[in-house]
């Protein structure tokens, strides 16, 4: 073995040895306590049963799970109708002014988004700065209620996730030849049709990976609901700390996060197959 | 009437004129070449034909109606792009219909347009194939389809020869040429390959700095050319600085290069005039020197010879320093064109075959 294949070999054994210790064994003893009983004393005992996800589809866990779905879905709406024209933008503004918009993206994105709900909740709050500034200009006259409510949690949820979606948008908008849209035109297509046709199908591995990336943790951001929607809100992330923290029922938060693995594992399923079906005709 | 006139169009980039107060007729049917260096403007005219810019000043005409500020996708005009723009989300068939499809085109209708433009540009059967699975020359024939397929007032072709290899170019100008006389379309094309636009055109325009030097037949353009620069930009010439001695009826006497030799005066130049001698390789013969260069022949060495199969070019240094370029063609009473680097020689060439102009 010569010093080359020995870097490698220590490289990709210390990465394969992080993800087997702090990623699969942990994931595995989830797995495997989702399948045990619940014991007030030592969390979780043998018998293997398969109660947990049987109670998983009761009618009162499924409501909170549909809710939960609901609210990563319409995050995910609203942060790609809030993203495409932006990254469409961001990828056709001149070169120097790019940089600047690009960090307004990036620099929210590396603060800690717990922080940043936190500055959400000083805006928000009724004696906060929205409310603040709007009696001062005489526009209301006693505060308006902004935090706990849906409203908020959608606000925190979107603007904690949204440069997930920005930046697979932008990567893609920005390889995008324009010469393509200008022969759409010239074959007869109006703006209307150009997007329809060219814009949009080009953009599309952008639209999924984007949706991919806001759905999935739109579904665990449990700090968000807790602070702006005042707990009353309840997202997976929410009902799977519950789970652990205060109902002390470990082998059922076992069994939310599982399927909540089960459904992330299956939306990657679908971008491969589809980003490489999408591949095999765009690659040149 | 003109299929597209442009009337004092100008158009500038960023405050840099582009193209400058141009007036362009295009007759139907003919096909029509744009030639100049790059950045003279040729592809500007033709992105304003297909509406893919708008003029700063003037007007355009397609068919009598104006279109100055006619968007791109209802003028009944179709470009070939230099780079093809194909769509590689489509495959080939797709990429034909798409024009047929925002059209509202019957399917059935489509299916059998497609079919036949394909065979046209000789690629039946393709329809399936994905894009990047074609070669540059399928490509290109896929983007000519893809345009013809309309049935456009006018086809545009943005330099679409550039990126193939010499074989293929050849090959497509010949095909280009078959299209043109089977679709009976105008046909307008920008390139900065005067070869190109010799083999091509049933008329050339040559453009310099946003502007037309001149507008002709390929013969014309290379045999008369107007100014120096055309001279210059459309195949090779020895240019050469003289004066007018003396003029009597159509022919003068002109001093250049130490001797005195009798032209052609077809632009009533005057006595005491400078005039530019502008003289094609192919124009001018050499021959082996025999004691002494005859009256009107210019002496010089040969410095260089390159043998090409069908001509023997000669690089000749003449006696006062200046360097012409001679082509030779062999023929059969004529065998021997080949010379030795070095050997004395005599340059001359019949009297009407050089160009005179202007020194400017």
């Amino acid at each position: 073995m010569n010093e080359r294949q020995g870097f490698k070999f220590i490289a990709v054994f210390l990465n394969m040895a992080w993800f087997a210790v702090f990623v699969l064994v942990p994931g595995l003893m989830v797995v495997g306590i989702s399948f045990m009983t619940r014991d007030t004393g030592t969390f979780f005992s043998p018998p293997l049963t398969l109660t947990q996800y049987r109670e998983l589809l009761d009618p009162v866990y499924a409501k909170v799970l549909g809710a939960s779905l609901i609210y990563s879905l319409n995050t995910t709406l609203l942060c790609l109708c809030i993203s495409y024209p932006f990254a469409w933008i961001l990828s056709r503004v001149s070169k120097h002014r790019r940089p600047l918009l690009l960090m307004m993206v990036i620099i929210p994105f590396w603060t800690s988004s717990l922080i940043r709900t936190y500055a959400l909740v000083i805006l928000m709050k009724a004696n906060g700065i929205i409310n603040t500034l709007l009696s001062a200009a005489g526009i209301i006259s006693e505060p308006v209620t902004l935090l706990y409510t849906d409203f908020a949690v959608y606000v925190g949820l979107v603007y904690s996730l949204l440069p997930f979606m920005i930046l697979p948008l932008y990567a893609v908008m920005e390889k995008m030849d324009l010469r393509l849209l200008e022969a759409a035109r010239d074959l007869g297509a109006n703006t209307c049709q150009v997007f329809v046709h060219v814009v949009l199908p080009l953009s599309l591995p952008g639209v999924l990976a984007g949706c991919i990336m806001v759905f999935l943790p739109a579904m665990g951001l449990f700090y968000v609901p807790d602070l702006l929607g005042g707990a009353k809100t309840m997202l997976m992330g929410n009902f799977i700390k519950n789970q652990f923290l205060t109902a002390m029922n470990w082998p059922f938060g076992s069994a939310a996060s599982v399927f909540l693995l089960l459904l992330m594992g299956l939306m990657i399923i679908i971008y491969f197959t589809f980003s490489r079906r999408f591949n095999r005709h765009q690659a040149l | 009437m003109p299929v597209v006139r442009l009337q004092n169009v100008s158009k500038s980039f960023n405050n840099q004129p582009v193209i400058s107060d141009l007036n362009l007729d295009v007759h139907k049917g003919e096909f029509l070449t744009l030639l100049g260096p790059s950045g003279c403007g040729k592809t500007t005219v033709l992105r304003l034909i297909a509406g893919l810019e708008t003029c700063d000043s003037g007007a355009l005409f397609i068919n009598g109606r104006d279109q100055t500020r006619m968007p791109a996708c209802d003028r009944d005009v179709n470009t070939v792009f230099q780079s093809y723009a194909l769509f590689p989300h489509m495959t080939v068939f797709d990429n034909i219909a798409f024009g047929l499809k925002l059209k509202k085109t019957p399917a059935r209708q489509i299916r059998e347009r497609v079919k036949e433009t394909l065979a046209l540009v000789k690629l039946a059967g393709l329809e399936t194939r994905s894009i990047h699975g074609l070669s540059g020359g399928q490509q290109q024939r896929v983007a000519i389809a893809r345009a013809i397929v309309n049935q456009p007032l006018i086809l545009l072709l943005d330099e679409p020869l550039s990126a193939l290899d010499y074989k293929l170019r050849k090959q497509m100008r010949l095909d280009l040429r078959q299209l043109h006389r089977k679709l009976g379309i105008t046909f307008i094309f920008v390139t900065h390959d005067q070869e190109e636009a010799l083999t091509l055109s049933d008329r050339v325009v040559v453009m310099n700095h946003g502007t037309i030097q001149q507008t002709g037949a390929p013969k014309d353009i290379y045999e008369t050319p107007v100014n120096l620069f055309v001279a210059d930009f459309v195949g090779e010439s020895n240019i050469f600085d003289a004066r007018v001695a003396r003029t009597s009826g159509s022919d003068m006497e002109i001093h250049f290069q130490g001797i005195v030799k009798i032209v052609q005066n077809r632009r009533n130049f005057k006595t005491g005039q400078a005039v530019k001698v502008l003289l094609r390789p192919e124009d001018m013969t050499v021959t082996r020197i025999q004691a002494q260069c005859a009256a009107g022949s210019l002496p010089g060495r040969v410095t260089e010879m390159i043998y090409k199969g069908t001509t023997v070019d000669l690089i000749i240094r003449l006696d006062s320093g200046q360097e012409v370029f001679v082509t030779e063609f062999f023929n059969e009473d004529e065998q021997d064109i080949m010379y030795d680097v070095n050997e004395p020689v005599c340059v001359s060439w019949i009297k009407g075959w050089e160009v005179t102009l202007a020194d400017e």
